[in-house]
């Protein structure tokens, strides 16, 4: 039996002393690699530099490119030489080829050289005089086999390459595949779109039957941060609309914040109030509410101030405040010493920050 | 009598061959797995460093502090200064009898506010709440009756108002992307609850901006353990991380997801380890809520925080840390073997059972039947040497390995003195340390009845004067 055990360790001894000679060459690799990496972008530096956004990337460099550390080595050099957007973009109209080239050989890389291909592609701010339907293409192939961080940096890319219906295919891969993305990174990611905003957000709100929650409250999300009002009466639709999902329900009443619509007035009002069983819709009505100035808000926030959950009362307060019906909402307090202590402290640390 | 000697021994025999098996094939598969790991994570680092993207989740720093005068200022400044851009400061004072809370009022001009808290999750008496203006980012000191660590996480989780929360050690100082990288599972994950830290030891650690510079402890029994942390926390959180199976998150460095943590109860207020405690807890509440959850482990996102420096520290330390794994071991013994927790229930249950909390009692047995086998002349004395050796060199190749892992994936430079330190102490570390603390884990229990809910005090250094 000893045997056995004694076996057993010598055989793990052998491989764990293998493990660690691994570990020491790979030590000693990575260090070269650094003082490579450093080697390769000034390198590129002085190519750039030289004939600046007229290079010319040839098969010989396009098959160099195929490394991922040479592609870091040529973003890094773009980054340094060639800050102005113009010339940046004139450098890769000037090598579209070989930029399509690279993105069909990416496509078979792993997810992080994937990722980082997209994240290059981004840094590009076209104008739609590059080919980039087809670019497109070529990113939507890569969501196959991809990570979170990969489809991060693909839907980036989609962004910067500015067509809406490739962004649309590309949120309806994540539904299909339920690939949770977070809705904060979708809305903030669709900021980066420079095409025409109204006609994005009624493309993606077709679906709002079909996809899942995250993906469409990143688009309210999104909506709430475009200047425009386009999307008002669709919105307000699905918030009647009791199929509706909570989280896209809560996502609307924010956005009414943004964009003030005295059509949906009764309804925030009716929330504020309860007047449903549920109390989480209170929360948001009552941030809304601060964009509605009139008596009618002012009764329904006051009235909130009472209400038993701690973040309904908050929420009544910063807006009573907002309103500057701080004076009417000191008269309603009454005996309530949970609606005080909020109402003393919210006073409080508005007057701090102003 | 002779037969029930060598039934014993017979037993004794058969028992230790299965339980050194599988413990070393535990070790080797912990360094192995974790070697792999890292170094698909080094690979895929070197690539991620080059994407710079602004992502991030607004999370609240909760540093619940007892008796944390001496650190508590640099703790919550370097806190002050983290690389990323939404996130507030709590600082829950658990009723300390020195001037912790002085000392942050007084440094920070901190004044008192009437801040209504909202109670999601029981916890003693709240006595003032202050902030302070004009901080990068926004401070709270909450001052309390004192209730233990438990306790004060949880009028930190009541006074937050982000949707995740960190719970970090007042000794303990977080490196400036440390934020960014523990948040990144739950970006890319809706289903993670909660994500545990690497903790490493601060005494070997300067920091200089972004800039971070190791160099070997002086203090003996801080670096010995530097060696421990390497090869039972890394390489072993890593293994179980495979199939979410960790059941303790250290409470020196973890992030939760606060509404779950509020619907299973927040921290418990009446164990020592209510890290441990609360990452049973969210397994239990998770699975009989038939929840899609995950609690990952992220071996970048490094905290730093200060080991014991002298053995009577060290051996309180251990003893807090073995009577919290005895307290969750019991509570959660429901656990054991039910399908309906899985791994969790089985293979990390299992693991904690007989190789963390009963292991000092085994080896206290071992050395029984060893006693028994040498005074009933069955004990080969070369064999016993050389297999001790052999042991010993086993677990100081692993935990040399382990050390090196987490040189190349932390991009650590360290000097060719500290590397020969290093090797001796793994040597040392596994032929002799180990028993201290084995001995120490033994004695856990003596006086369990009086001290069961006693953290015991341990002297803190600044950061700056620590060595």
């Amino acid at each position: 039996m000893r045997i056995i055990i004694e076996g057993v360790i010598y055989f793990y001894l052998f491989i764990c002393a293998a493990l660690l000679l691994f570990n020491v060459i790979y030590i000693y690799r990575q260090t070269q690699k650094e003082k490579n990496k450093e080697k390769r972008i000034e390198s590129w530096k002085q190519k750039l530099k030289k004939d600046k956004q007229n290079t010319i990337l040839d098969d010989k460099t396009v098959e160099k490119l195929k490394d991922a550390q040479h592609l870091t080595g040529l973003y890094n050099a773009m980054d340094a030489v060639l800050k102005d957007k113009k010339k940046r973009l004139t450098f890769y109209k000037k090598n579209m080829a070989a930029f399509q080239k690279l993105a069909l050989e990416y496509e078979k890389h792993n997810a992080m050289e994937k990722a980082f291909f997209a994240y290059v592609l981004a840094s590009f701010e076209f104008d739609g005089t590059a080919n980039e339907g087809i670019m497109s293409q070529i990113m939507l192939q890569c969501f196959e086999d991809s990570t979170i961080y990969c489809r991060e940096n693909l839907l980036h890319a989609l962004y910067a390459l500015g067509k809406s219906q490739a962004i649309e295919h590309g949120f309806a891969l994540l539904n299909e595949n339920d690939w949770y993305h977070s809705p904060k990174l979708i809305a903030d990611g669709l900021l980066k779109y420079r095409g025409d905003q109204k006609e994005l957000c009624e493309r993606l709100w077709r679906h709002h039957d079909e996809w899942r929650d995250y993906l469409l409250v990143g688009v309210v999300q999104y909506a709430s941060m475009c200047k425009d009002d386009f999307f008002n009466d669709e919105l307000l639709k699905d918030l009647q609309d009791k199929d509706t999902q909570d989280e896209v329900r809560f996502a609307i009443i924010r956005y009414f914040m943004h964009h003030k619509d005295e059509k949906i007035l009764p309804l925030l009002l009716s929330y504020a109030r309860e007047e449903g069983t549920d109390d989480r819709f209170a929360i948001p009505a009552c941030l809304s509410l601060q964009s509605y100035p009139c008596e009618e808000s002012i009764d329904a926030l006051c009235q909130a101030m009472h209400s038993r959950n701690w973040y309904v009362r908050k929420n009544a307060v910063i807006s009573l405040y907002k309103l500057k019906a701080d004076k009417k909402a000191s008269e309603n307090l009454g005996d309530d010493r949970y609606a005080r202590e909020m109402f003393e402290y919210v006073g409080a640390s508005l007057k701090e920050a102003a | 009598m002779s037969t029930m000697v060598n039934a014993i021994l017979k037993f004794g025999q058969v028992f230790f061959l299965i339980y050194l098996m599988i413990y070393a094939s535990y070790l080797f598969l912990s360094v192995a797995v974790g070697a792999n790991k890292l170094y698909k994570e080094d690979h895929r680092r070197s690539i991620k460093n080059e994407l710079k993207h602004d992502y991030y989740f607004p999370v609240s720093i909760l540093v619940p502090a007892y008796n944390e005068e001496v650190t508590i200022i640099e703790s919550v400044e370097s806190l002050l200064s983290l690389d990323y851009r939404l996130y507030e400061v709590i600082v829950v004072d658990d009723g300390s009898k020195d001037d912790t809370a002085k000392v942050l009022i007084d440094h920070f001009h901190m004044h008192k506010v009437s801040k209504p808290i909202r109670i999601a999750v029981p916890c003693k008496p709240i006595l003032e709440v202050y902030e302070a203006p004009g901080t990068k980012k926004k401070l709270t000191l909450i001052r309390k009756v004192n209730g233990g660590k438990g306790d004060a996480l949880n009028v930190g989780i009541n006074a937050s108002q982000y949707p995740y929360f960190v719970c970090i050690d007042a000794d303990s100082m977080l490196q400036t992307d440390s934020l960014t990288r523990i948040i990144q599972p739950a970006m890319e994950d809706d289903d993670i609850v909660a994500v545990g830290g690497l903790i490493r030891v601060a005494q070997c650690v300067r920091f200089d901006g972004d800039k971070v510079s190791y160099h070997l402890s002086d203090n003996f029994l801080a670096s010995m353990q530097v060696m421990e942390y390497d090869r039972s926390f890394l390489a072993s959180r890593i293994l179980l991380d495979g199939f979410n199976g960790n059941l303790i998150i250290s409470g020196a460095f973890g992030l939760f997801k606060k509404d779950v943590v509020i619907a299973a109860g927040g921290y418990a207020n009446n164990t020592l380890g209510e890290d441990m405690e609360l990452v049973a807890k969210l397994h239990v509440f998770c699975r009989n809520n038939n929840m899609r959850y995950s609690i990952r482990y992220e071996p970048n996102a490094i905290c730093w925080s200060q080991a014991p420096a002298s053995l009577g520290d060290l051996m309180k330390q251990r003893r807090r840390w073995h009577l919290g794994l005895f307290q969750c071991m019991t509570r959660y013994g429901f656990m054991f073997g039910k399908l309906r927790y899985g791994l969790v229930g089985t293979v990390s249950y299992f693991y904690y059972l007989m190789y963390e909390l009963y292991s000092p009692f085994i080896e206290v047995f071992g050395l029984f039947v060893t006693l028994l086998a040498l005074f009933n002349g069955q004990l080969n004395i070369p064999f016993l040497i050389r297999f001790h050796l052999l042991f010993a060199i086993y677990g100081s190749i692993l935990t040399i390995t382990a050390f090196f892992q987490r040189i190349y994936t932390q991009n650590l430079k360290i000097s060719r003195s500290d590397l020969y330190r290093a090797i001796l102490m793994c040597f040392i570390e596994n032929i002799f340390f180990r028993f201290v603390l084995d001995y120490v884990r033994f004695n856990a229990f003596l006086g369990y009845g009086k001290n069961k809910n006693n953290w015991g005090s341990i002297k803190r250094f600044k950061h700056s004067e620590a060595k």
